[in-house]
């Protein structure tokens, strides 16, 4: 086309110069031009053009128009926005620390709390097969005693395996207590030993570092280590083909070393065995629920479909069994009222969804989870509220801004805008605060979960971004009400110069107050509670004396050995008596079998208990008290065939004088029940106490004397405890050199039963402090406030002749109105929620009316200490000063 | 009296102004044309531009957008007008002017024999 100009000249001016210029600029040139086309033809035109345009480039063209034309754009009103925010934090300095602080508080609990959550919920996931990988649990009643376990039937995985093409691979787990595990230069009694299929690293992730993984437990006598703990007995990872001792004579190779096992895993061992050398894995019984079976499905396999099959696994093999071992069917035991029933729970729910017998390591529940979330929301919410409060009171000071912003042209979103951007600024900085706060934090709160969080799973590029989301939303959460609150002022009202008045008495302030000291009151009597179940448990009349006892374990040791040890300890004055046994009243092992009572045989009168074997010693040693009848006597063989029950199981079989009464096992001996020992707690307080009788030799039985010879347990008789701890672990350097010392106090093993109680207290404990003082904080900002506006009608009051006193309850009245309500609403709740958590516990305290009457007399003392500083100082304040400031 | 300074070019550009309007024909192509036949100096746009500019500045003339028209692409032409400054102060200076060449024609001061 002749007539167009070209282009780029014109993008250049485009670009470069004001709009307001363009046009006429570039209408002149493009008429210059068609005039020129026409004068001296078209390639001179194109040449002017140029010329002309870049007449029009003139660096002060494009400078004077910055200046001359400022285009508003909305971040021009954002930057003012936070520029007016931050000047308001400035001038009050004190209440923006009172705003910002007890937010962080809130957005520090919330972090933690957030990164225990992700924590437990992120349990077993590191397996690249995590959600094809089920657990088989095993729900199973035989001769009526009911027990859920995590342990399936020896035969099972590989049978479902063989049978069913939907299951992949199978492999089981199984622990045996622990080990003596000696190298070169170290022995040292380990717990963390598992025994383990070869087909393990089929189904879990374990990275091998060194060996074949294919070969590695399939080789006799063969070992597996982690890196750890190949660096611990080596001192290095090159550790292939290394010997280690196990349990003095079991001499194994190292095969493979794999990687550390997350913490986020319920499988931990710093060792793997091969199972199928075990004893029992050879024998191989379907009746034996003693290792936890895994099994990996097929893609796309719903769980359901293998649950429906096990019917199919009980006909086939398990009623063989049954008529073979046990002379019965499964048809007739099912219908003496027993079952057997099985299912695959998924791996990753095993964590916080599973609570059975057998559990590879002590799980979580979710319900903990749950409670730990909630309270963290709460401790939030009081912080939320504060900022509602403290921005909404101050209300006045922002009102005549409000009304001149409205007149200069701002509309209500605008304003809305402006005191959002407002609380915004505060939740960052608040967030910034909030992060420093969890930095100091974390190992004392690490210390009270019993977890290893790190701090840097909070500063990496997703979470960051989600702390900004998540800080963002609370930020818009806690300013949408004070932004819908300031920008309704009218702006005739507040420019007239009329002061703000305080709205009526039932307004949102107080509610939230409320609410705010309705949440701390429900921690505190929580808090109370706990404290008060815990000290129940801990002075309980268990039926044993726990003080003063230390028990040393003699695993692995031969009878002779043990019994030598013993003797030689008794000769010290400082002991008082001493007992072998492995069978304790906290955790420790334990043996069940069915018992049938005289001359029968029927499955309906069977009493399911466990029998413990132990020395004529036993009860004297462990401070429990016999009820009827006789002891053992030492060297007595007929007592080889007597038993002494407890209480309960005296009940269970029904006998009003048990006494010279026999019970027997299936096809066993007789055995001629010589006495009745009081009812003794050896479970956690949750659980009620069940039948137990004590032998002196299991022998007669079937036999486990290994579990007899474990431990040895010792009264003390003197308070130079560290002595008497010297002189037996001499005598026992003396008998087995090249064992470790392990000794515990049995108050000690007691306590560590309750350790997730006593967690849950001080978490509670801390939590209602924290939520306390943020409640706190808000209510000394709100009674500050009130003071101040208050000021010159104290004035008046004190001209008047009103006293101090009077002056301070007038003050503190209005707070402690909100604060008397709250305690009203919570304690029914805080009733019913402890209620429930009690339900828990076989034993537990009753809860007692005063425990709510000190709840409230604790709140509403910290509320009166709060509000009282600033009512006592507004009051002592001459009222001179305060009514000359006009 | 203070008076702004007005420059040989900026009155020129300011007279062709003042000529232009009366057709309704004052914007710069046209002004630069008018420049290029009355005086046959080489203006460029851009000098129009920025002498009109300054006499704005100086409130000597003011402007507003006219029609658009078709040569121009669609865009309105800046049409300017001289302001009642702006004709005083081309009044000023021509008065100096006159006064000065009526003593260089008449050297013998002549106004002194007349009288």
């Amino acid at each position: 086309m002749p007539n167009t100009p070209p282009q780029l000249p014109d993008r250049l001016l485009r670009f470069f110069l004001p709009d307001d210029q363009l046009e006429e600029v570039l209408g002149d040139l493009h008429e210059e031009y068609r005039w020129q086309v026409n004068r001296v033809g078209k390639r001179q035109a194109r040449w002017q053009y140029w010329l002309n345009t870049i007449g029009f480039l003139k660096p002060w063209v494009v400078r004077r128009t910055i200046n001359k034309y400022p285009t508003p754009t909305n971040t021009t009103m954002l930057r003012n926005y936070f520029k007016i925010a931050f000047r308001n934090l400035a001038q009050s300095k004190g209440y923006s620390a009172l705003t910002i602080f007890g937010l962080a508080l809130g957005l520090a609990v919330s972090l933690l709390s957030i990164l225990y959550v992700t924590d437990e919920l992120s349990y077993d996931r590191y397996n690249e097969k995590a959600d094809r990988i089920y657990r088989i649990n095993s729900d199973i009643s035989f001769s009526l005693k009911g027990i859920q376990t995590a342990r399936s039937p020896t035969p099972m995985g590989q049978t479902l395996k063989r049978d069913f093409p939907e299951v992949e691979e199978a492999t089981r787990l199984g622990k045996y207590g622990s080990h003596l595990v000696k190298s070169d230069h170290t022995i040292i009694r380990e717990n963390g030993v598992l025994y383990a299929d070869s087909t393990v690293f089929d189904v879990f992730t374990l990275p091998m570092l060194a060996g074949n993984p294919k070969k590695a437990l399939t080789e006799p006598q063969s070992v597996v280590l982690t890196e750890h703990t190949a660096k611990k007995y080596f001192g290095t990872t090159d550790a292939l083909n290394r010997v280690l001792v196990f349990d003095d004579n079991d001499i194994r190779r190292v095969t493979g070393i794999i990687e550390d096992i997350p913490a986020q895993s319920h499988v931990q061992a710093d060792f793997l065995l091969p199972l199928h050398e075990t004893n029992d894995a050879k024998v191989n019984k379907w009746g034996n629920h003693i290792f936890s079976t895994y099994v990996v499905l097929r893609p796309g396999t719903k769980p359901e479909l293998v649950n429906a099959k096990f019917e199919h696994i009980l006909q086939t093999y398990v009623d063989p069994a049954l008529r073979r071992y046990f002379n019965t069917s499964l048809a007739e035991t099912r219908k003496a009222g027993n079952y057997f029933n099985y299912s695959l729970l998924p791996l990753t729910d095993i964590h916080l969804h599973s609570d059975r017998d057998g559990e590879l390591s002590p799980n979580n529940s979710i319900e903990y989870v749950y409670l730990f979330l909630v309270i963290a929301l709460f401790i939030l919410l009081i912080a939320v509220f504060n900022f509602i409060n403290l921005t909404t009171a101050r209300s006045a000071k922002r009102a005549r801004e409000v009304g001149v912003r409205k007149v200069a042209g701002s509309t209500r979103a605008e304003l809305i805008l402006q005191f959002l951007s407002e609380s915004l600024l505060t939740t960052f900085f608040a967030l910034l605060v909030g992060i420093g706060l969890v930095y100091f934090l974390l190992p004392i709160f690490n210390r009270l979960s019993a977890k290893n969080l790190a701090f840097n799973q909070l500063i990496e590029t997703p979470s960051i971004f989600y702390l900004l989301v998540g800080a963002g939303s609370v930020g818009i959460l806690a300013g949408l009400y004070p932004a819908l609150y300031l920008s309704s002022f009218k702006p005739i009202t507040v420019l007239k110069g009329k002061l703000w008045v305080m709205p009526g008495r039932h307004n949102l302030r107080n509610y939230l107050v409320v609410f705010q000291f309705s949440l701390s009151v429900l921690l505190i009597i929580g808090t109370l509670l706990i404290n008060q179940q815990m000290q129940y448990i801990q002075n309980k009349k268990l039926g044993f004396n726990k003080e003063q006892v230390v028990v040393i374990n003699t695993a692995q040791s031969t009878e002779q050995e043990v019994i030598t040890f013993k003797q030689e300890v008794l000769r010290s004055p400082a002991i008082k008596t001493g007992t072998v046994s492995g069978f304790l009243p906290v955790a420790s092992n334990r043996w069940n079998d069915m018992w049938y009572p005289e001359n029968t045989t029927d499955q309906k009168q069977s009493v399911g208990m466990q029998e413990w074997q132990v020395d004529p010693d036993y009860i004297a040693t462990l401070g429990m008290q016999l009820l009827k009848g006789r002891n053992f006597i030492a060297g007595r063989l007929a007592d080889k065939q007597a038993v002494i029950i407890n209480e309960s199981a005296a009940k269970r079989f029904g006998y009003q004088n048990p006494v010279g009464k026999s019970i027997h096992l299936t096809g066993g001996e007789q055995l001629t029940i010589i006495g009745v020992v009081k009812d003794f707690h050896y479970e956690s307080l949750r659980n009620t106490i069940e039948p137990v009788g004590l032998v002196v030799d299991a022998g007669v039985l079937g036999g486990h004397s290994e579990l007899y010879l474990s431990d040895v347990s010792f009264r003390l008789n003197t308070a130079d405890v560290a002595s008497a701890l010297a002189t037996i672990e001499k005598t026992w350097k003396q008998i087995a050199p090249d064992r470790p010392f392990a000794y515990s106090f049995l108050s000690d093993d007691f306590d560590a039963m309750y350790r997730a109680e006593q967690r849950t207290e001080q978490l509670f404990m801390a939590f209602a402090a924290i939520a306390i003082l943020i409640a706190c904080l808000g209510l000394f900002g709100l009674s500050a406030f009130a003071a101040e506006q208050r000021q010159k009608e104290i004035g008046v009051r004190k001209v008047l002749g009103a006293s101090i006193p009077a002056i301070v309850a007038l003050l503190s009245k209005d707070f402690l109105k909100p604060v008397l309500i709250a305690i009203v609403i919570a304690s029914p709740i805080a009733w019913w929620a402890t209620h429930t958590w009690l339900q828990d516990f076989a034993y537990k305290v009753d809860i007692a009316w005063w425990v709510f009457a000190l709840a409230g007399i604790l709140s509403i003392g910290i509320a009166l200490l709060t509000v009282s500083f600033q009512s006592i100082k507004a009051a002592l304040m001459n009222p001179v000063k305060s009514l000359r400031s006009e | 009296m203070k008076r702004s300074y007005l420059g040989e070019f900026e009155e020129i550009v300011l007279l062709t102004v003042a000529v232009l309007e009366l057709q309704g024909q004052a914007y710069g192509v046209a002004i630069t044309h008018e420049i290029i036949e009355q005086t046959g100096r080489s203006v460029r746009l851009n000098q129009i531009h920025a002498a009109l500019d300054r006499l704005e500045e100086k409130g000597m003339v003011k402007s507003e957008m006219g029609e658009p028209t078709a040569e121009r692409g669609g865009r309105r032409k800046r049409l300017f007008t001289v302001t009642a400054y702006g004709r005083r102060t081309l009044q000023e200076i021509q008065e100096v002017r006159v006064s000065f060449w009526s003593r260089l024609l008449n050297p013998l001061n002549l106004t002194i024999i007349g009288g």
